[in-house]
């Protein structure tokens, strides 16, 4: 917690210190679970927790969706099964434009074990990059992947 | 027991602003009042829509969903302050937040998430909700969520843990009739029970929004019609007390204007004790 001294300083009482770290603690490792992959906190019921985590990735699919409509409108039917796959890998950071972006960089990317066709993939890294700015799509060597990460984001 | 200072204004029967079907709100007859989705303003360049419907002298509350008054932290200063410059310009009476943790270690869920519901957790929330209210310039009221998992140290129902801070706090209620079905089908609460459980002169104002079953799981979509299982909770909790607001929330989906009429038309019908045949 970084107002924590802050905080002490003002004379909050020990007791209350020690419960918002435990709290803290447990939010923490529940959220993560739901969100970044991690196993369900100890007491927790296992199906109830990956309901809600499937719960929580649908519903940043269909906000993704919904704020960037150029990927399902790309992508078809494809965008939402790679979308939750990405989700299952990739927390949420930064608003859902940002998220979109990321989400098509994600695709594109190498690692992805290249879950797109070669027209999806085409259509998305026209999206991304600006008329006149793209990258040749033959070139995938480390020197290109890195001036693709390096990108300034288009949010 | 901390009495609530002021008095909260008798609202009516409102419907959730939004920018999809803001034509459509200014021009539903009767309507009483609009909340507004908090994080969807901007203090200084309120949509037009809305200055309009404040000219007309309908209340606006702004409703916020990423405070996380439910979360270990203290309240982000930023994020309340925003609340508040929300409410100055809207005149609203009141704010509204949930019962509800949306981060914790640098990670955002993007929804509201049950809060363990423990003595310890009271305490925490408790402080958060005090440091909230000295931070808004009108009454706060925080709302029942929807929650598709437990958590092992709950000591209190949802109700109770909201008695509670309300007893601590002074905060005012919104019940979400719909969040209280959802708990019933996804988790077997009994939502008349839970009416018991509450402070019921704490209500500010009651949600109502549609939803639907899949696979024996309740989806509370709010881009749904309303139900009759919904309408039952809302005339229970109207068998017990008069609620000074009940708003329409849809958020998707959005049906014709006669249809979003139909509706509120059907919660005026339960609040004015008709019987529902559903």
């Amino acid at each position: 917690m970084s107002e924590g001294l802050e905080y002490l300083a003002r004379g909050a009482d020990a007791e209350l210190v020690l419960a918002r770290a435990a709290l803290a603690r447990r939010q923490g490792a529940l959220l993560a679970a739901l969100v970044a992959g991690g196993p369900p906190p100890p007491g927790f019921d296992p199906e109830q927790v990956r309901a809600q985590a499937t719960g929580l990735a649908a519903k940043r699919r269909d906000t993704v969706a919904k704020v960037v409509p150029e990927l399902p409108q790309l992508l078809g039917p494809a965008f939402g099964p790679l979308f939750l796959r990405y989700a299952r890998q990739r927390p949420q950071d930064g608003g859902y434009r940002a998220d979109g972006n990321a989400f098509a960089r994600w695709a594109l990317a190498d690692e992805a074990g290249d879950p797109l066709g070669p027209e999806h993939r085409r259509a998305l890294e026209g999206w991304l990059a600006p008329a006149g700015t793209r990258v040749p799509a033959q070139r995938s060597g480390p020197l290109d992947r890195l001036r693709r990460a390096l990108r300034p984001q288009q949010d | 027991m901390t009495t609530p200072a002021t008095t909260l204004p008798r609202l009516g029967v409102g419907l959730g602003w939004r920018t999809e079907i803001d034509t459509v709100v200014e021009r539903l007859p009767g309507l009483d009042w609009v909340e507004v989705v908090a994080e969807n303003l901007c203090a200084g360049h309120l949509p037009e829509s809305l200055r309009l419907l404040r000219e007309r002298g309908v209340t606006v509350v702004p409703h916020g969903v990423s405070l996380g008054l439910g979360g270990a932290g203290l309240p982000e200063p930023a994020r309340l302050a925003r609340l508040a410059e929300a409410a100055r310009a809207l005149g609203s009476p009141l704010v509204t937040e949930h019962l509800a943790f949306v981060r914790a270690g640098g990670l955002e869920a993007g929804h509201l998430l049950p809060v363990p519901r423990s003595r310890d957790s009271l305490r925490v929330i408790a402080e958060n909700v005090r440091i909230a209210q000295d931070q808004l310039p009108v009454p706060l009221a925080l709302e029942n969520i929807a929650a598709q998992l437990a958590w092992p140290e709950d000591e209190l129902t949802e109700g109770q843990f909201l008695a509670e801070l309300v007893e601590r706090t002074g905060v005012r209620l919104l019940i979400d009739v719909a969040n209280l079905h959802t708990n019933r089908v996804n988790l077997g609460v009994d939502p008349a029970a839970e009416l018991d459980r509450l402070p019921l002169e704490a209500i500010a104002y009651v949600h109502v929004a549609g939803g639907r079953l899949v696979d024996g799981i309740w989806h509370d979509t709010h881009a749904h019609p309303v139900t009759g299982p919904v309408l039952e909770v809302l005339a229970e909790l109207c068998s017990r007390v008069s609620p000074p607001g009940v708003l329409l929330e849809r958020d998707g989906n959005f049906p014709s204007p006669a249809e979003l009429g139909g509706e509120l038309d059907a919660i005026r019908r339960v609040l004015e004790g008709v019987p529902q045949h559903v």
